[in-house]
């Protein structure tokens, strides 16, 4: 009976085997122009749909047969600019076009494709599909283009943006866009499609190969994807992909000020003050929400704070790492944080935490000498799984009340995260002491995009989303003097 | 079974609940020992050891005490801002007044005046021009600071130059663990001297990138009117009041800390804080060293008592 049962199962398997080459043939011819490969490691289900093979190209042509037509004399800048490589592309337009500048003939009448239309798929039915002159170019579809030579392509945005942005995807192949002007991991970016989504592929138009894909499992979903790309998205199941204008945050934070004379640790002052200073402070920022947990808030002080709240593989993901900002105020060092109970350990050290792959952005560790100095912050190098910045001291951190709420109050203005963490601390540090500022931030392997350094609050100014395990970081420190 | 039996059994019962109990509670609380006074320093906190290296100084019997004239308002911060060549409208929030539109972005806090400006890209980016080879000498970034502030009229009657001080920014390579410096800028520090005394916490800081740039500007500066004159304790007292206060000390437990100057003078509250008065103080100058890092700082005794100590 088993014999039997692995014979069916491995007819079963051979026929699957069977339609998929099938279907993969059959889709469409394969151009000598475009390499299919470069996907790495990992089993795939199948290669992305070959691009459909064009007979009648016509050097100096666009997309619609038409000669290349100058670019039209706009006196605003484009608030986007798509490089276009020699070849294929695979593209996406990261917001909403302006009305009159949405269609295909007018975004694209300058870009020389030889000739080569330009093509999207339709998910439903499996198909390419040519763009027609007067198709609306929509944020969230793909493209392929083809360009003669490096052109730029220049889009300008509807600035009023209408309406939250949808693209409803099939089951196996789509071809998808990224949304927005902001790099961000795989798994935020398909957070609406999760867990139906399996990969996504990326094309290299330098090297006119596909990226290594991307899973949906850690760490491979925290590598980023980028704006004005296209990407093959791998479904199991229809979804429908969903970005609201406006996404809600989350924030929350613990104290510890009585610690019972834990490993020898004095009480301190204000860590109620300063966790409830930041709570309240952020209670007031746009889209940004205090985190209850069972009805009650992430605001926990002294006996209530513990260890695994912030650990990896404990329950930091019900806690620290289920907030995109949160706050600690307690006892530190170069190597942890330190909690007031034997509830847990009392320390959490940076072997404990891997932080951002839930949820967690930016952390302020209100707590002396986590940060002490570059070579003993190789320590906490390895937090760093979607996180991007850590903000504390490379010194003894004086305590002080309203450094909590002047923080929140500082994000708030547009400032950068890091320098409202400095305005914060130069305006709460007692006078006549020093005690020095220090943030780690994580930075990508692109040159040519800005780094986590420059993050802020979300919405109150851009952040950048940082690869999920980054290798490299910045760091700074600040000597402050009251 | 034997009476002798039941006993060692009821015994052994006894002691094995006894075991359970202590092994709960001892799960249940923690370990417990008497309390210090709280610390303000958010690690190990409080020294051991206070050593006397300075001479008590010859006081006065009786020192003024200050109004705080207060001068945050939002003509203040407009006022300030357009010396400082601000051109963009100021914001408002919780009674606090901001730009951060042009090239220049200004913050003025409401509660005591405190303003910062900062040239944004410079200060709080990564331009290759703030390297230490086009930072100015500390002789020269001084007499840059300094004009700065005149000409831009914020300049203050007892500012006096106490130190230059550089921030550094570094990029740390994963691939061959090493960290670069990126980014480093000077900060000028001027504290003040009001009617002969000292005033910790009033300062205006000057960020000098290179080529001499002024890049930021911190600038904390009440206004204080003359309250009353009232007597004051002696260091002698102000001394021993602050041995049974160690904890005022930054440093951490188990640090000797060393007292190399005793002073009378005022402290103010921080810049996030709003002050009624100026109140006469002893200072203490103290050095230490902290796990090989050197550590100074001033530490205050209140010396009118019946003002409070804080």
């Amino acid at each position: 009976m088993k014999r039997k049962m692995r014979g069916i199962s491995w007819n079963w398997r051979v026929l699957a085997a069977l339609i998929i080459l099938i279907s993969i043939v059959t889709l469409l011819p394969v151009t000598g122009e475009t390499t299919l490969v470069s996907i790495d490691s990992r089993p795939v289900i199948g290669l992305p749909p070959a691009i459909p093979e064009e007979k009648e190209l016509i050097p100096g042509t666009n997309a619609f047969k038409q000669p290349v037509a100058e670019k039209s004399l706009i006196l605003d800048n484009p608030n986007y600019v798509i490089t276009l490589e020699n070849g294929w592309n695979v593209i996406s337009v990261p917001k909403r076009l302006l009305p009159g500048r949405n269609t295909a003939i007018v975004v694209f009448e300058s870009i020389d494709t030889a000739g080569h239309s330009i093509y999207q798929w339709d998910g439903s039915i499996q198909m390419w599909d040519a763009m027609g002159a007067n198709d609306i170019v929509r944020p969230l579809d793909g493209i392929f283009i083809y360009s003669v030579g490096s052109q730029d392509l220049e889009l300008y945005f509807d600035g009023t943006q209408p309406d939250p942005a949808e693209k409803i995807v099939y089951n196996q192949w789509n071809l998808i866009g990224f949304w927005d002007v902001y790099q961000t991991c795989a798994r935020d970016t398909l957070i609406s499609i999760d867990p139906g989504w399996s990969y996504v592929i990326g094309y290299d138009p330098i090297s006119q190969g596909y990226e290594p894909a991307i899973f949906n499992s850690d760490p491979s979903r925290q590598e980023l994807m980028f704006p004005g790309k296209g990407y093959w998205l791998w479904m199991n199941g229809g979804d429908t992909m969903q970005y609201p204008k406006a996404k809600n945050y989350y924030f929350g934070g613990e104290y510890v000020n009585l610690y019972h004379g834990i490993e020898g640790l004095s009480d301190v002052h204000y860590g109620f003050e300063n966790v409830n200073g930041f709570w309240t402070g952020l209670s007031t920022a746009t889209n940004w929400y205090g985190r209850y947990i069972s009805s009650q808030p992430f605001k926990l002080g002294d006996d209530n704070a513990w260890e695994r709240h912030w650990k990896e593989g404990a329950m930091d993901s019900t806690y620290a790492d289920n907030v995109h900002f949160a706050y600690f105020h307690g006892h530190g060092c170069e190597e942890a944080i330190k909690f007031g109970t034997y509830h847990d350990d009392p320390t959490l050290s940076y072997s404990d935490v891997r932080w951002g792959n839930t949820m967690l952005d930016w952390v302020a560790l209100d707590a002396c000498n986590v940060l002490k100095d570059p070579e003993e912050t190789n320590l906490w190098r390895g937090s760093f799984a979607g996180l991007h910045g850590i903000y504390s001291f490379a010194s003894n951190s004086i305590s002080h009340q309203n450094r909590g709420s002047e923080f929140s109050y500082y994000l708030k203005t547009g400032m950068t995260i890091w320098d409202a963490w400095k305005e914060a601390i130069d305006r709460s540090t007692p006078s006549g002491s020093q005690q020095i500022a220090a943030v780690l931030t994580a930075k990508d392997d692109n040159p040519t995009t800005q780094d986590c350094y420059y993050d802020h609050l979300y919405g109150y100014g851009y952040q950048i989303n940082p690869p999920g395990y980054p290798s490299d970081f910045d760091y700074d420190t600040e000597v402050i003097t009251g | 079974m034997t009476i002798m039996n039941r006993i060692v059994y009821q015994i052994s019962a006894g002691i094995c609940v006894l075991v359970v109990i202590a092994l709960g509670l001892s799960y249940i609380n923690p370990l417990i020992t008497e309390n210090s006074q709280p610390s303000l320093v958010l690690g190990p906190g409080g020294p051991t050891e206070i050593i006397l290296n300075a001479e008590f100084p010859a006081h006065p019997a009786k020192m003024m005490v200050y109004t705080v004239v207060p001068q945050n308002t939002r003509e203040d911060a407009k006022k300030i801002a357009k010396s400082l060549g601000i051109t963009e409208e100021l914001k408002e929030m919780d009674n606090s007044y901001f730009t951060n539109e042009g090239k220049w972005t200004f913050y003025y806090g409401s509660v005591s005046g405190a303003f910062s400006y900062h040239w944004f890209e410079r200060e709080s980016g990564r331009d290759p021009i703030d390297m230490p080879e086009y930072l100015p000498k500390e002789e020269d970034a001084v007499i840059i600071a300094e004009q700065f502030l005149k000409s831009k009229g914020i300049w203050e009657e007892g500012a006096e130059y106490r130190r230059t001080i550089c921030q550094h920014g570094y990029t740390l390579w994963g691939a061959n663990n090493t960290k670069q410096l990126v980014h480093q800028t000077m900060d000028v520090y001027f504290g003040r001297v009001f009617n002969g005394y000292n005033v910790a916490g009033d300062r205006i800081v000057v960020s000098i990138g290179g080529n001499g740039d002024v890049i930021g500007l911190f600038k904390v500066w009440r206004t204080y009117s003359p309250d009353k004159e009232y007597a004051i304790i002696s260091p002698e007292e102000a001394y021993q009041k602050l041995i049974e206060d160690s904890s005022k000390f930054p440093v951490s437990k188990d640090v000797p800390v060393s007292i190399t100057r005793v002073y009378p003078g005022y402290a103010t509250l921080t810049p996030s804080e709003s002050m009624d008065f100026l109140k006469p103080v002893y200072s203490f100058d103290y050095e230490a060293v902290q796990e090989g890092t050197p550590v100074t700082g001033t530490v205050f005794i209140p010396a009118v008592p019946e003002l409070g100590e804080a």
